[in-house]
């Protein structure tokens, strides 16, 4: 897939054209460095092609060893597990899981250890560990290697949610999940792994809960995750030709939430698109929509619509796969439904 | 044939009416000018004849629903009959049959029965937008795809416009009556633009010298009346304006006020506009002897003062009167919504302030139920802290009257504008002496005009004549006050 | 093996032993009253007939070691060092509580002192306790975890997942299965597969065996060999500590599923008794030794005292 190079931030000294993966890899990379205390764990980490499915892991084994950089056999509760003990007595771990989808087997330790630590023991305890998965479909991974399951852990207090779609911010947020003091769940897009786009270079956290306006635009506001903010944008260019101006903006982290710039945006353009891949009943974006309604009614010259997944396991075949996803045209379509 | 039993027209401005009591059962017998029913109009409660002779068949609405002139509120026939007419949910509370929109009381005509499939058919059209139904098992799968357009909008039952949020709060802001306009949205919503375009054509049109009140452009707080000169909430921040040159706020003008004075200016300026546009506003005039309220506040005010702290002014005096009077004449403590005149069950009565900066308006709470001690140290309290700008926003909201004083600048009689949502404001004239006829003898006595200015959409002239009357007669046998 | 065996303990020591023995009964019994009067809320879970487990297993520890406890955690945290007051303050909710008041009687914590905290799902605490290993070993040190679980958790995934990852990483992790006969009202002999869990060690490669879990030296003696054993990089080993509860589940347990001829039965081994009964004759036998060896050390009288003290 070929998209748009994204500036996100102001560029600083140095700044590379970087794949998704490769910016994650690099955070890792500098992380480990500047913290002994931070170390990777999953499934297949290490030693497969020299690092990850994915390959964010790659070469990690060979600078910091197989201490630090630990294969584990498939035992997705034990990792999740493992990784909240270690956190609590000191070590700052980043656990993998290959697929989000896997998540679903490591639920008790995320949900009922990691997230409630923290408040169960009057606050006298952290749990500084990053949970990351790739999720999303596009590669024919069919139902149980697809989904877009962040909703899940957007439910859940104590949890923080990353959702990073470009390879700046890739970078930039999982400095900042490794620095945090609270567990929080990484998501990466498999679809954007490969995506490229410019990277500073050296120590740039970019802080949780600051959207990135991808676009400016005044007539709708678009506010997506992953691989939406890349097809919001193309829908821009197609509906920029029409004389409707898009603004896109990518929230980052869900937990927490960037209300004021979506809110602020609503005011300017009265009109609001949400979308995501992930299913579309009591997805983020439902969320998303009842906290601007709630915060900006008198703005809204429009009913927010929602562009998701729909709610269908993901398919196999491409053509069906495709239909089963939030696509361009169904934004373009979404749009002239708030602006008519 | 089943002979109709209408809500009958008992007043020429009468639009609806509440059936108070239904006199005979349904399914007893009933004679042509029997008392069948008791309604209730804005006037008063009048018992109606059967207007034909048989059996109550079925009563549409029961006990306690009004609804509008003219709507069937009962069947009377011959045991047997079909009764065409389904059992009507208005005024039936408690009732969760939809059958009726509610805004079908605009309509004015009689209701067109519907029937239950009809009724049905309309409520799941309205869901029919929504994409899938909430439910998991969906032998059905989604339907078409995912570009369909939304199923075509149900209309929405008359009387309610179909706005969105944004453009309602413009229009609010601007002072723009929404079922004016319009809408060019999807389903024939009003939005934002078709706001903006009513602004523009009302800033075009040679509206007869009025200024055009800052309309495009400028910001207007979003709370309505002279109160939203306190400060607005934090969280709204200026409307967008899209369009027109006026677009940016410019620099003020050469003697640039105070920002405080001008946003209040800017205040003033939409909201006595629309209450010239939006109302049928006209004044009666009276002159009040006030010999005898003077001798009261002579004598009364030293001990009160004395006692409670207070010096009694006339606009206390005054305010206290028009309260007892609003009590008396509830008509006049009303308001137009859109369908109706709702009567407001509390007398918050306006004190009109000015200052340099400009006209403020705090509201002294439940006027009617406090002593003249206790209006007094409100109002005191209340002009004071306007004078310093330092009232709460919710002191200057939800008054039902105002009283306004332009008698300490020799004024006489004045036609004061109404503040609406407000349906009556009394204007005071200067208290002076004067040469008055008292039975057949030329004395100097004391007197001052009030001004009503009313609102005829809400009351008419002879209740708001006899409104004043009361006022005047409290003013002349001022021990009225002292009354609880 | 080169690891020193389980240290000959003070009399210091075993008195406190004992002490905290009573310590916990006696706390289990006051918020059983508690419980019942109104004051605490949710469940308690008392821990009284198994505290020769959690005393035996911590006296093995050193302060830097850790524990992860279970919902019926009163007597690990006593055990570790836990503070009676802001452990009882935590039951009734207060603000001076080890959780402020946030997570009551199944989550009271105190990392400070090695408590990584009761755990309200059975097992919750295996691969926490697995992955404070893991940071043990990673950080270099030689710290040791000990990790307490019922035998309701036997058949929890996680022990399978845990057991595995600290086999193959030899993390310095002791699982404490408390084997108390139920899990509520599911008997361990007939939910689970074996009658002895400790061979389920085998399948892992690391040693499991059983103790008298009423014993507290027993107990002491088999940990103490586990820990050492954790302490010198040679990984997990699996104990099960052969016990009872006296009380129900909780508060309400309708208790139908034991008859209290059991109970009665299990009570004449009851731990603190027999720590004492021990503890009183080991010091009487110590005087009867002393006694001995005095004896045994006088000297014969002289010949010239033959004929001695026959008159005054």
């Amino acid at each position: 897939m070929s998209r748009p190079v994204i500036e996100t931030t102001p560029a600083p000294a140095a700044t590379r054209v970087l794949t998704y993966a490769e910016a994650l890899n690099e955070a890792l990379r500098e992380e480990m460095r500047r913290d002994p205390r931070v170390f990777v764990m999953g499934e297949d980490v290490a030693v497969w092609g020299g690092g990850g499915v994915f390959g964010v892991t790659r070469g990690l084994v060979e600078e910091f060893g197989p201490q630090r950089v630990r294969d584990t056999p498939i035992s997705e509760e034990a990792i999740a597990a493992l990784a909240v003990g270690a956190a609590v007595a000191g070590a700052r771990p980043v656990a993998e899981f290959m697929y989000a989808d896997f998540m679903g087997l490591a639920m008790e330790p995320i949900v009922n250890q990691a997230a409630k630590i923290r408040y169960m023991f009057g606050g006298k305890a952290s749990v500084p560990v990053v949970f990351r998965a790739q999720e999303g479909a596009g590669r024919g991974n069919a139902a149980q290697h697809s989904q877009s399951l962040e909703a899940w852990f957007c439910h859940i207090p104590g949890l923080k949610v990353a959702v990073p779609s470009t390879p700046a911010d890739a970078k930039g947020l999982l400095v900042s999940a490794i620095r945090d003091e609270n567990p929080v769940v990484f998501l990466e897009h498999k679809i954007l792994y490969n995506t490229k786009g410019p990277v500073p270079a050296g120590d740039v956290a970019i802080p949780m809960g600051v959207a990135d306006c991808k676009r400016a635009g005044r007539d709708a506001t678009f506010v997506g995750v992953h691989t939406m903010v890349h097809k919001a944008l193309a829908a821009a260019e197609i509906l920029a030709a029409e004389g409707i101006d898009l603004e896109v903006i990518d929230p980052r982290t869900l937990v927490p939430f960037d209300l004021d710039t979506i809110v602020a945006s609503v005011r300017k353009t009265g009109r609001l698109v949400v979308g995501h891949e992930a299913y579309e009943r009591c997805g983020i974006g439902a969320e998303i929509i009842a906290q601007v309604i709630t915060a900006a009614f008198d703005a809204l010259d429009a009913p927010p619509v929602r562009v998701c997944g729909e709610n269908v396991p993901i398919p196999y075949n491409a053509r069906l796969e495709a239909a089963a996803l939030p696509q361009v045209e169904d934004i373009v379509a979404a749009v002239h439904q708030v602006v008519a | 044939m089943p002979t109709e039993v209408v809500l009958p027209r008992l007043g020429l401005t009468q639009e609806e009416g509440t059936v108070v009591r239904w006199l005979k059962a349904e399914g007893s017998r009933v004679a042509k000018g029997e008392p069948l029913f008791e309604v209730m109009t804005d006037k008063a409660t009048l018992e109606v004849e059967a207007p034909a002779s048989g059996v109550l068949l079925r009563i549409l609405v029961a006990e306690g629903g009004t609804v509008p002139v003219a709507t069937p509120i009962a069947v009377i026939g011959e045991p047997g009959e079909a009764v065409a007419a389904p059992h009507s949910a208005l005024g039936e509370p408690g009732s969760g049959d939809r059958a009726q929109p509610a805004g079908a009381k605009a309509d004015r005509k009689p209701i067109e029965a519907k029937s239950g499939a009809e009724v049905s058919e309309e409520w799941s059209q309205g869901k029919a937008d929504r994409r899938e139904p909430w439910s998991p098992s969906q032998a059905g799968g989604n339907g078409p795809g995912r570009n369909a357009p939304a199923a075509t909008p149900v209309p929405e039952p008359t009387g309610r416009v179909k706005i969105s949020p944004r453009a309602r709060a413009l229009a609010d802001a601007q002072g723009v009556d929404v079922r004016s306009l319009e809408g060019t949205g999807p389903g024939g919503r009003v939005i934002e633009r078709d706001v903006q375009q009513a602004i523009a054509a009302r800033a075009a049109a040679p509206a007869g010298g009025a200024q055009r009140p800052a309309a495009q452009g400028v910001q207007a707080a979003g709370s309505p009346g002279p109160q939203a000169a306190a400060p607005a909430p934090a969280a709204a921040p200026p409307p967008p304006v899209r369009q027109g040159p006026q677009a940016a706020p410019g620099p003020g003008p050469a003697a640039a006020p105070s920002a405080a004075a001008a946003k209040m200016r800017t205040i003033i300026a939409r909201r006595m506009l629309d209450s010239l546009q939006t109302t049928a506003q006209l004044t009666l005039t009276t002159e009040a002897d006030m010999d005898e309220i003077e001798r009261l506040r002579s004598e009364v005010g030293p001990e009160l003062e004395r006692r409670e702290g207070v010096r009694v002014t006339y606009t206390d005096l005054i305010v206290r009167a028009v309260a007892v009077a609003l009590r008396e004449h509830p008509a006049v403590n009303a308001r137009w919504e859109g369908e109706g005149v709702r009567r407001l069950p509390e007398i918050h009565i306006g004190v009109a302030v000015a200052l340099d900066e400009g006209l403020v308006v705090p509201v002294v709470r439940n006027a009617d139920r406090a002593t003249l001690a206790q209006i007094s140290a409100a109002i005191r309290d209340l002009s004071e802290r306007a004078r310093a700008l330092r009232l709460r926003p919710e002191e200057m909201q939800g008054g039902t009257f105002t009283v306004t004083n332009l008698g300490m600048y020799d004024v006489d009689a004045f036609t004061p504008v109404l503040n609406p949502p407000e349906a009556g404001i009394l204007g005071v004239g200067r208290l002076h002496r004067r040469p008055a006829a008292v039975g057949d003898r030329v004395e100097i006595r004391s007197g001052m005009v009030l001004s009503l200015t009313f609102d005829h959409r809400v009351v008419d002239g002879a209740p708001a004549a006899q409104f004043l009357q009361r006022t005047k007669f409290i003013l002349e046998h001022p021990y009225l006050l002292l009354l609880p | 093996m080169a690891r020193k065996l389980a240290v000959a303990l003070s009399p210091d020591q075993l008195q406190s032993m004992l002490r905290t023995m009573h310590m916990i009964r006696q706390f289990d019994l006051r918020a059983l009253d508690l419980y019942r009067e109104g004051a605490m809320r949710g469940s308690t879970h008392p821990y009284i007939g198994m505290e020769a487990v959690a005393v035996g297993a911590c006296a093995a520890l050193r302060p830097a070691d850790r524990i992860t406890s279970t919902h019926r955690g009163h007597g690990h945290c006593l055990a570790k060092g836990g503070d009676p007051r802001l452990m009882m303050a935590e039951l009734l909710g207060k603000a001076t509580g080890y959780c402020k008041g946030k997570g009551g009687s199944m989550h009271i914590a105190d990392v400070e002192a090695g408590i990584l905290g009761a755990n309200g799902i059975v097992g919750g605490g295996i691969g926490l306790a697995t992955g404070a290993a893991l940071a043990a070993q990673l950080a270099g040190r030689d710290d040791v975890t000990l990790c307490f679980f019922g035998d309701g958790a036997l058949n929890q995934g996680i022990l399978h997942e845990s057991a595995n990852l600290a086999a193959i990483w030899k993390l310095p992790v002791v699982y404490i299965c408390e084997n108390n006969q139920y899990a509520m009202s599911a008997r361990a002999d007939k939910f689970t597969s074996v009658p002895d869990p400790e061979v389920r060690a085998k399948a892992y490669g690391f040693p499991g065996v059983s103790c008298d879990g009423m014993d507290v030296m027993a107990v002491y003696r088999t940990v103490a060999d586990a820990v050492a054993r954790a302490r010198a990089g040679e990984g997990p080993s699996l104990v099960v500590c052969v016990t009872y509860r006296y009380f129900g589940h909780h508060v309400g347990d309708p208790l139908n599923y034991r008859d209290k001829a059991e109970v009665d039965a299990w009570k004449t081994k009851d731990p603190i008794d027999r720590f004492q009964a021990d503890r009183l004759a080991a010091a009487v036998t110590q005087e009867i030794d002393a006694a001995v060896a005095f004896a045994k050390a006088s000297p014969e009288p002289e010949v010239e005292a033959l004929m001695e003290d026959v008159y005054a």
